[in-house]
């Protein structure tokens, strides 16, 4: 275990229309960190019809919490859609997706090297990230 | 998921199949929860995942395509999240 006590738990599910198990994904990833020692509000939850400034917003409002931190953990579970653009993996720029349609506009998705960008975290807090998308 | 350098680009997560007794949940998720409560670091942590997937397959809960190949990116000693509630020890 880290030395540190701070941890923060940050859940992220972006279901499309229709979608039932992101919602259960999300709320028994909340029961197994109340289970492992995370309070109520060390546990931070997105869920719903998402977009990017609603993303962005919540990962600016993770990035105040624990600015003041000189160590720590953060926990990153994000269960939605993905898209890549490119061809090929060697140039493959992967992301969420929120849409429930094609059209992948600006506020309809998110980098993930964007995602990590918005995440700011002292430099001794460690992220520990479990993608399901 | 990890795709292998040069291999085509596809998302491969998939929900448990319909007839599974936990749906719906997405595979990774479903096993990453369960597999979490006793995880030590995070290699303990995929290793109990696997576990636990092995079983579901060979229990025929799970169809073997259904099987998440998954990888830690990192240092696999780290610690899981939280806190392991028992029969594991600490890093």
């Amino acid at each position: 275990m880290t030395n540190s006590s701070n941890h923060l738990a940050l859940l992220i599910a972006a279901p499309q229309l229709g979608d039932e198990a992101m919602s259960r994904d999300q709320a028994a990833m909340a029961q197994a960190l109340l289970g492992r020692g995370f309070a109520v509000n060390e546990i931070l939850s997105l869920h719903g019809r998402l977009d990017r400034p609603l993303v962005i917003a919540f990962l600016h409002a993770a990035s105040r919490r624990v600015a003041g931190w000189s160590e720590g953990s953060v926990f990153l579970h994000v269960s939605s859609h993905g898209f890549f653009t490119g061809e090929a993996a060697t140039e493959a720029r992967p992301g969420l997706w929120f849409a429930s349609t094609d059209d992948v506009t600006d506020d309809n998705h998110l980098f993930w090297e964007e995602l990590f960008a918005t995440l700011v975290l002292p430099r001794r807090v460690r992220l520990t990230l479990l993608p399901d998308l | 998921m990890k795709a292998q350098p040069g291999t085509e680009l596809a998302c491969r997560a998939h929900n448990l199949p319909p007839d599974h007794p936990a749906q719906p949940r997405g595979v990774i998720s479903y096993f990453a929860t369960a597999a979490l409560a006793e995880a030590a670091t995070l290699g303990d942590w995929l290793a109990r995942i696997e576990a636990l997937v092995q079983f579901e397959v060979e229990a025929n809960l799970l169809p073997a395509f259904y099987r998440p190949e998954l990888c830690v990116l990192g240092d696999r000693s780290h610690a899981a999240p939280g806190k392991a509630t028992s029969n594991s020890s600490n890093s």
